[in-house]
């Protein structure tokens, strides 16, 4: 019992004493009382949690181009909105896939960090124009001018930069619950509340969270896009950028880092919080994540982009241009909005109102002879 | 100088918060000051106030070196600062004691004699400090109080002098020309209406309920006009009313016997006696509270008499115009109404009046009609009128309908169908009473709730156009079945137990508002110890 003098109560934080009657630990100050293993796992748990303040370290910067590889690259510049993208030859007369501008410069390309892998384009320009018409049917609320009048302007296949991270999550959290149960005896309503700590520990493994690396890009409409199916990821070649436009990263791995870190934290605690059933109140007390075998892959990711203009406004959407996956916000025809809910308001309102003047008139026989 | 006026000033000011928190209680107990402690002389506060709660005199105290003339000076302490009714003062100055006792009860049991060789010596005999003194007083008055209301609860009610006495105060709150004037109200009362009217006094009830007690007291007593006692001096089912209150936990009963019964129904003693009665009580006004009671025993025993014993009843028709099972269903059906609209409807048909306004007055007059909210119909041969009491009839009674319903009660009175003409009065008017109040607000309601609800679906269809959202969770990366949790332990820190009274939820009593509820007219009886049967109605004060 020796080390078990040293063990600080859970509760209030002072010294605990062993008392040999009832074999158990318990706090002169508070009251409290615990098993010496429940002890154990908790000095253990104590203990696991300060380690877990070492996460391991992300690789900085994905490797060079090798010389030749790049040969066939240039870098286009928008004199407009200033946005670079690289691609080869094909692309010399095209418009800016950033803001539609037409007058676009080309550079000679020379060394770039090199992508460790590229998801290649399965749908094509086709696909687009077809995800476009789709996505504009079955909106009752969509402004019908729109489908009518819109002009699609221009449909551009487009590399993204993606940073992908994996990593292994170990996870740390002490929630303190209570539970209560409530019985009445010999006259007396007694209410018995007890306090728990509560320890949990896990490991999780995340794979290949995407994030968004241009800063060009909308990261909404990037994370719309998901999922993309990684499996079919091949290791980069420079032929893969045949006809399309490839954007370079501008937003670094270590920046990229922060957002994959809020998400897989979210995911992490709903996980966590979901083992503390069967308590009638939980709240956190404190939690710690650490990072290990970290592994961060540079990507480029197939998106089409479809600028449309309609009333001298320019409207973005995207397709997945491996799943097809469609999206993109659309005008709403205001008008038709409030005609619906007049419609509605006046149907559930006149309903009740019906409903209340029956059940008054039938209310009425009461208290007849 | 300047400094000591100052300090004279916050001295000053720092006593004033300290004498206005003091004026705000009784003050019974004055003494020089630092003669007690502010603890002591609380706690001699408390030990007064307890007295004056338990046995309705209060106690005083108070010490003045600088008094010289006891006697005025108690006279000047007592306008000063006593406003019970009765009290005891003992005032002490340098050399002299006095005591003054005032109001009747005290004086009854404090008397020159108590004061002087029962409540004076043990305050004397006490040679500790102060506060330990003056307790011995306040004992003693308590002890004298408490040995004068215990000893008549032995003694029998009646038994002094073999003379029937109709009010009986073995308390001594009334004063004996008040006592002697009521018992001959009483007797009179009873000889001329045949029936016992009485009123009494006891301190406590002897651990039976106010109205075993009560009937009790009658049957034991021998009471009951017409009825005989046998070797007892017990009599059963005599013909009387008994008012009787207990001074100990300000109980009360009145308790019905016989044509007692008959003349003084449940409603009329909780609507006609006990309304007016009640509030002399709980101000301690006795002589008040009996006088009250015999003028209404009066008028109900004459209502009685006139053959309309005063009970809940809305319907009025001459004899033999309805059946009883017509009148009962329509004084229930009416009944109904007023729970459902919280108007009563009165129906009276009086053939040979000629103002009809004169019923309806009389209706008033006699408190037969006690609702806030009533429609009066009142009919003659020739012609009807109604009368309105209350917004709510008065909103509702539009002058339209009241012609259509006179026109068909008339119509119907005049073939001879007095049922039909109450069924008609009694249905129409529900109709016009449930018509109106077609809630605008339910209907406002309504259409907020529908202006509410309609951004449901339109709100669906909107969000269908906009579908570019930021992710913020990574579940779709986490790899299957790669969460493991390595600890999942509960460490039980500490359990915490509260207990409380249970309370088991109780139904309130009802039948205490007057006229509420569904029709019950008559009076409730129940079989007392003696095997006679009484009614009436009990509770505190």
């Amino acid at each position: 019992m020796a080390q078990l003098l040293e063990y600080k109560c859970p509760a209030c934080g002072a010294s605990l004493q062993f008392d040999s009657g009832s074999q158990q630990v318990v706090c002169p100050y508070c009251d409290s009382s615990f098993s010496p293993q429940s002890l154990i796992d908790y000095d253990a748990f104590l203990k696991q949690d300060a380690a877990n303040a070492n996460s391991e370290t992300w690789d900085k910067d994905p490797e060079h181009w090798e010389k030749d590889e790049a040969s066939g690259l240039n870098i286009y510049v928008c004199s407009a909105c200033g946005g670079e993208v690289l691609g080869d030859d094909t692309l010399a007369s095209a418009r800016c896939p950033f803001c539609d501008n037409t007058v676009i410069m080309k550079r000679q390309f020379t060394g770039e960090w090199k992508p460790d892998l590229v998801l290649p384009f399965q749908l094509d320009r086709e696909h687009a124009m077809e995800g476009f018409r789709k996505h504009l049917f079955g909106k009752k609320l969509l402004n019908k001018a729109f489908r009518s009048e819109s002009n699609v302007q221009e449909i551009k296949g487009i590399y993204v930069p993606f940073w992908l991270f994996s990593s292994d999550i170990r996870t740390n959290a002490r929630y303190s619950g209570t539970r209560s149960r409530a019985w009445t005896s010999g006259g007396y309503d007694y209410v018995e509340t007890s306090r728990y700590a509560l320890l949990r520990s896990a490991d999780a493994h995340f794979e290949r969270i995407p994030v968004d690396g241009s800063m060009k890009m909308n990261d909404a409409l990037m994370d719309s896009l998901e999922p993309f199916d990684f499996s079919k990821a091949v290791d980069f070649q420079t032929a893969y950028l045949s006809g399309y436009f490839a954007d370079r990263y501008d937003v670094d791995a270590e920046k990229s880092v922060e957002r994959a870190r809020t998400r897989f934290g979210n995911t992490i605690g709903r996980m966590m919080s979901s083992t503390t059933a069967g308590f009638s109140s939980v709240s956190l007390e404190t939690s710690t994540t650490s990072e290990h075998n970290n592994k961060r892959e540079y990507a480029l990711l197939p998106v089409w982009l479809l600028h449309v203009s309609w009333k001298n406004k320019l409207y973005t959407f995207a397709m997945n241009g491996q799943t097809g996956k469609f999206v993109g916000n659309l005008p709403l025809d205001k008008g038709r909005y409030w005609k619906l809910w007049a419609l509605y308001a006046l149907a559930i309102g006149g309903g009740l109102s019906a409903l209340i003047v029956l059940l008054h008139f039938l209310g009425m026989g009461g208290g007849c002879l | 100088m300047k400094r000591t006026l100052s300090l004279l000033l916050v001295a000053l000011l720092l006593l004033l918060p300290l004498s206005a928190a003091r004026a705000d209680d009784a003050q019974r107990i004055y003494t020089p000051d630092g003669l007690l402690s502010e603890d002591q002389h609380a706690r001699l506060e408390q030990r007064a106030e307890e007295i004056f709660g338990s046995r309705g005199v209060a106690p005083y105290y108070f010490f003045d070196l600088n008094a010289t003339e006891l006697i005025p000076y108690c006279e000047t302490f007592i306008r000063e600062h006593v406003s019970e009714e009765n009290a005891i003062i003992l005032g002490l100055s340098a050399k002299q004691y006095y005591f003054a006792v005032i109001g009747d009860a005290a004086s009854a049991v404090l008397t020159d004699d108590v004061c002087d060789n029962v409540i004076y010596p043990p305050y004397s005999e006490v040679r500790d400090d102060p506060a330990s003194k003056i307790l011995a007083y306040l004992d003693a008055v308590d002890a004298a109080l408490q040995a004068e209301t215990t000893v008549p609860v032995t003694q029998a009610p009646t038994e002094n002098d073999g003379v029937k006495h109709y009010a009986v105060d073995q308390m001594g709150l009334l004063r004996e020309t008040d006592l002697d004037a009521l018992d001959e109200r009483l007797c009179e009362l009873s000889e001329t209406y045949r029936c016992d009217v009485l009123a009494a006094i006891v301190p406590s009830l002897g651990g039976k309920t106010a109205e075993e007690f009560a009937d009790d007291y009658f049957d034991y007593g021998g009471y009951g006009y017409g009825a005989t006692p046998d070797a007892n001096g017990t009599t059963v089912n005599g013909d009387g009313i008994l008012l009787l209150i207990s001074m100990e936990d300000r109980d009360f009963a009145i308790s019905t016997s016989g044509y007692g019964i008959t003349a003084f129904t449940d409603y009329g003693i909780l609507n006609y006696i006990e309304p007016s009665v009640l509030p002399y009580l709980r101000s301690d006004s006795y002589r008040d509270a009996f006088n009250a009671y015999a003028d209404r025993c009066e008028e109900l025993l004459k209502m009685a008499r006139d053959g309309r014993p005063f009970d809940l009843n809305r319907v009025y028709t001459p004899d033999g115009a309805l059946t009883d099972s017509q009148w009962l269903t329509a004084n229930e059906a009416i009944a109904r109404v007023y729970d459902s609209s919280d108007v009563a409807l009165y129906f009276l048909y009086d053939p040979d009046a000629t103002d009809l306004s004169v019923p309806i007055d009389r209706l008033i007059g006699e408190k037969r009609l006690q609702e806030s909210n009533a429609v009066v119909f009142c009919a003659n041969e020739t012609g009807s009128t109604f009368r309105l009491i209350g917004s709510a009839a008065v909103s509702k009674f539009l002058e339209k309908d009241r012609n259509a319903i006179a026109n068909d009660v008339t119509k119907l009175l005049r073939s001879g169908d007095c049922y039909g003409a109450v069924q008609t009065f009694v249905n129409s008017s529900t109709t016009v009473l449930n018509r109106h109040p077609l809630n605008g607000f339910l209907i406002f309601l309504a259409i907020v709730a529908g202006a509410l609800f309609a951004f449901i679906p339109v709100t669906a269809m909107k969000r269908q156009l906009t579908d570019v959202n930021q992710k913020f969770d990574a579940d779709a990366y986490l790899t299957p079945s790669s969460f493991l949790l390595t600890q999942n332990s509960d460490v039980l820190l500490n359990t915490h137990t509260s207990r409380s009274v249970h309370v088991t939820p109780q139904s309130s009593s009802g039948g205490r508002s007057g006229g509420g509820g569904s029709f019950h007219s008559g009076s409730s009886t129940h079989t007392s110890s003696s095997g006679g049967s009484h009614g009436g109605h009990s509770g505190k004060f």
